[in-house]
């Protein structure tokens, strides 16, 4: 279907509902990275052929994939919290902006 | 991507007794398992992008500053996302490589082993050779053979050893350092802004009339407004109803951040571009017998393939990033020509102001841009563009050259600086491609997609100019069956209507445009091709159509489509060089309300049989043909416009 620019009016909304969702869906992602980084870090230590240099460079970086994918998971569920706190605080403030809408129609 | 380096010459090298007893089952068994949390990872990354940041992004899901805060800083997490997977696949690709170096190296040395035995020979953990048993005699041969393939396993392992090792360990993982602290700024900026939108209130809603937009604008604080502009540019930017100058300060900044975002987009594609262009030189230079398609009885090589087909890509997406960069950058370079010395049709004039009233890149682009302040002006006009229209090309600086022609034309013809010719590229026009688009410029849904909007801002150009005394609104080629099926939806606030190169207007007829036909203008050039397509209904210069049709002195130049684009060229361009009864000129004096002044071919009303010819088709110095029968236009009073 053609787009044509924002009519008259233009508008603003919030679908908290919508936000509560995609939250849950960050918070579910976020624990799914957790699961992730546990048995990558497993399959790091797996991989470490015994007195080769891969498996000191292995041993090595662990740790740096162990902070990049808890800090992966930290951001998404950390994503997923502010977007539930952003509904709450929108719901709350329904009430607030109608009256003010009123206001100014009136 | 993170920086690969070679490993410093302190790299131990393993002993004999290493590489053989070396676990390559377990690390590859540890490969794919890496592989299969790759796989999980990006199935994450497409849940996070398709459940998460899609949903939230949303325009009618959630806008406003947070939402747009919240937006930045959900990419930023994907981009992320996206560094982690790349990060983890070359980790996978690099021991990849070095468990086939370590196979190959066990290999060999397995080999040696088996000639060393065979030949009395020894090989020490030092990767030395020697006789087994003193006074034995050596077979020199043999232990050559040994040595050559003891040095194979050697080189096979300093290779992992080396350039695997070393860039295992260059992976470059710090940036989430970085990151930690960008997100960070971008939280509290995000809460900020949250408090700051409850406070001052939110955009109205979408049902809004502009006269209720204008009036919610005009109860915001100076501050208040300023807030908006900045922080939500696309939506002010596109709001009927709000002064001119606020759509302009909104949309000049979404301008430059796509300028920006062009550039550094087009940077990145080079970037890549010459990385790839060097990684075929490499394999041209290492593998040319195997890469080489011209040489017969040989194949190019999967890698080959798919550098080429990468390579071509490229060129295609920084083929397109650059047009639009350079589109965008010359919309800026008219913007900017407001107030500035301009030369037209041999006088000097100043350039009205510039403003820009609405934009975006979406899709071909769409862009409002005026020439003449519509909130002040006189007579303002509307200008529908067609056919190709598109603010995303480089030719889309002549679409507003043509707007700035109009103006400075109405302009000289009523002496004074009070006219606003408004380009409107507020809906998709159809854009000529192969295939199955092509088809869209002969229907009709983009033209009735684009009513409600056109109505709007026709709407709207009154509630922010109560002393608009002519509005005109003018359809070119496709703009004109725009214009035809927003004028037969309702009656528009418009004055007088001109249609000019047009395949047709959906209409039998100008009475059914709703105003009075008398108020209608149609030209068409000599041989201009669209205007005779009939693709929407019979040609509006019909005199059956009952329109007014002026003269359109064209020649169009070289090209089969030269005169369809002429209707808005000065003098100085036109190749007739003809001024007084150029397409412009008329479009002028209908634009500054001097209807009277109008060369006719015929008028609205049916005209007795002429003597005169007029113009034939083809005829490229045609005279203007004014009419010597009264004209009904002059004669008498028009009818007062349907408003």
């Amino acid at each position: 279907m053609p787009r044509a620019m924002p009519a008259s009016g233009g508008g603003f909304g919030v679908d908290a509902d919508a936000l509560r969702q995609a939250a849950s869906q960050a918070t579910n992602i976020g624990d799914e990275l957790a699961t992730v980084r546990t048995g990558l870090d497993a399959a790091l230590r797996t991989a470490q052929p015994v007195g080769l240099g891969v498996g000191a460079a292995l041993t090595e970086m662990a740790s740096a994939w162990d902070a990049l994918l808890g800090y992966l998971a930290g951001q998404v569920t950390a994503a997923g919290g502010t977007l539930i706190a952003t509904a709450r605080a929108y719901t709350e403030t329904d009430a607030h902006v109608a009256a003010l809408i009123s206001r100014i129609e009136g | 991507m993170p920086t690969i380096e070679l490993p410093g010459s302190g790299t131990d090298a393993p002993t004999v007794a290493q590489v053989r007893a070396a676990d390559t089952g377990a690390l590859e068994h540890g490969i794919a398992l890496l592989q299969s949390f790759l796989i999980r990872l990006q199935d994450t990354q497409a849940a996070f992008k398709n459940n998460v940041v899609n949903t939230v992004t949303q325009p009618d899901i959630w806008s406003g500053p947070a939402a747009g805060n919240a937006g930045a800083s959900l990419s930023t997490t994907y981009q992320e996302y996206t560094a982690t997977c790349e990060n983890l696949a070359e980790l996978i690709e690099l021991l990849q490589t070095g468990a086939a170096g370590y196979r190959s190296a066990q290999a060999y040395l397995a080999m040696a082993r088996d000639l060393a035995a065979a030949n009395g020979l020894i090989i020490g953990e030092d990767w030395s050779v020697a006789t087994a048993s003193a006074g034995a005699r050596p077979n020199a041969a043999a232990r050559r053979d040994v040595a050559e393939l003891l040095d194979l396993a050697q080189s096979a392992t300093m290779q992992v050893e080396g350039s695997v090792v070393g860039a295992i360990e260059s992976q470059d993982l710090s940036w989430t350092d970085r990151s930690f602290l960008a997100a960070a700024a971008a939280g509290a900026q995000s809460a900020a802004t949250i408090d700051a939108q409850v406070t001052i209130a939110s955009l109205p809603p979408a049902n809004f009339s502009s006269a209720q937009v204008n009036q919610w604008w005009s109860s915001l604080s100076a501050a208040d407004q300023q807030f908006l502009i900045r922080s939500q540019p696309a939506r002010i930017g596109s709001l009927d109803g709000l002064p001119a100058t606020a759509r302009d300060e909104a949309n000049r900044i979404v301008l430059s951040d796509d300028v920006s975002a062009d550039q550094t987009q087009l940077d990145a594609l080079r970037e890549q571009e010459a990385q790839a262009e060097a990684e075929l030189a490499e394999l041209r230079r290492t593998h040319g017998a195997f890469v080489d398609a011209g040489r017969a009885g040989e194949l190019p090589s999967p890698a080959y393939l798919a550098l080429d087909d990468k390579l071509a890509s490229l060129e295609g997406r920084i083929s397109a990033t650059s047009e639009q960069l350079t589109a965008l950058t010359s919309l800026q370079g008219k913007l900017d020509m407001g107030g500035q010395p301009y030369e037209f049709e041999g006088r000097e004039v100043t350039m009205p102001p510039m403003y820009l009233l609405g934009f975006d890149t979406n899709e071909a682009g769409h862009a409002i841009v005026a020439c003449g302040d519509p909130d002040t002006a006189k007579n303002v006009a509307v200008y529908v563009p067609g056919l190709n229209t598109s603010s995303n090309s480089a030719h889309f600086q002549f679409d507003v050259q043509h707007t700035q022609n109009m103006t400075l034309a109405a302009d000289g013809d009523a002496g004074a600086n009070d006219t606003a010719t408004i380009l409107w590229l507020g809906y998709n026009a159809p854009q000529m491609t192969a295939g199955p688009s092509a088809l869209a410029v002969s229907q009709t849904d983009d033209a009735t997609a684009a009513v409600p909007a056109l109505t709007g801002f026709l709407s709207s150009l009154r509630t922010t100019d109560k002393d608009i005394s002519n509005l005109t609104l003018l359809g070119h080629s496709y703009g004109s069956v725009v214009v035809g099926e927003t004028a037969r939806a309702s009656r528009l606030p418009v004055d007088n209507i001109i249609l000019v190169g047009s395949p047709g207007v959906e209409a039998g007829s100008a009475a059914q445009l709703n105003i009075a036909p008398s108020h209608v203008w149609t030209g068409t050039a000599p041989n201009d091709p669209v205007a005779r397509l009939g693709w929407f209904g019979g040609p509006p210069t019909d005199p059956g159509f009952g329109a007014n049709q002026f003269t359109v002195n064209a020649t169009g130049g070289s090209g089969l489509m030269g005169q369809h684009g002429e209707y808005f060229d000065d003098a100085t361009s036109n190749l007739n060089g003809d001024r007084g009864d150029s397409s412009l000129n008329n479009i002028g004096y209908i634009i500054s309300g001097q209807t009277n002044k109008v060369q006719l071919v015929h008028s609205a009303l049916p005209l007795p049989p002429r003597t005169d010819p007029l113009p034939a088709p083809g005829m490229t110095t045609a005279s203007p043909t004014t009419p010597t029968t009264p004209d009904p236009v002059r004669q008498a009073s028009p009818e007062p416009p349907a408003h």
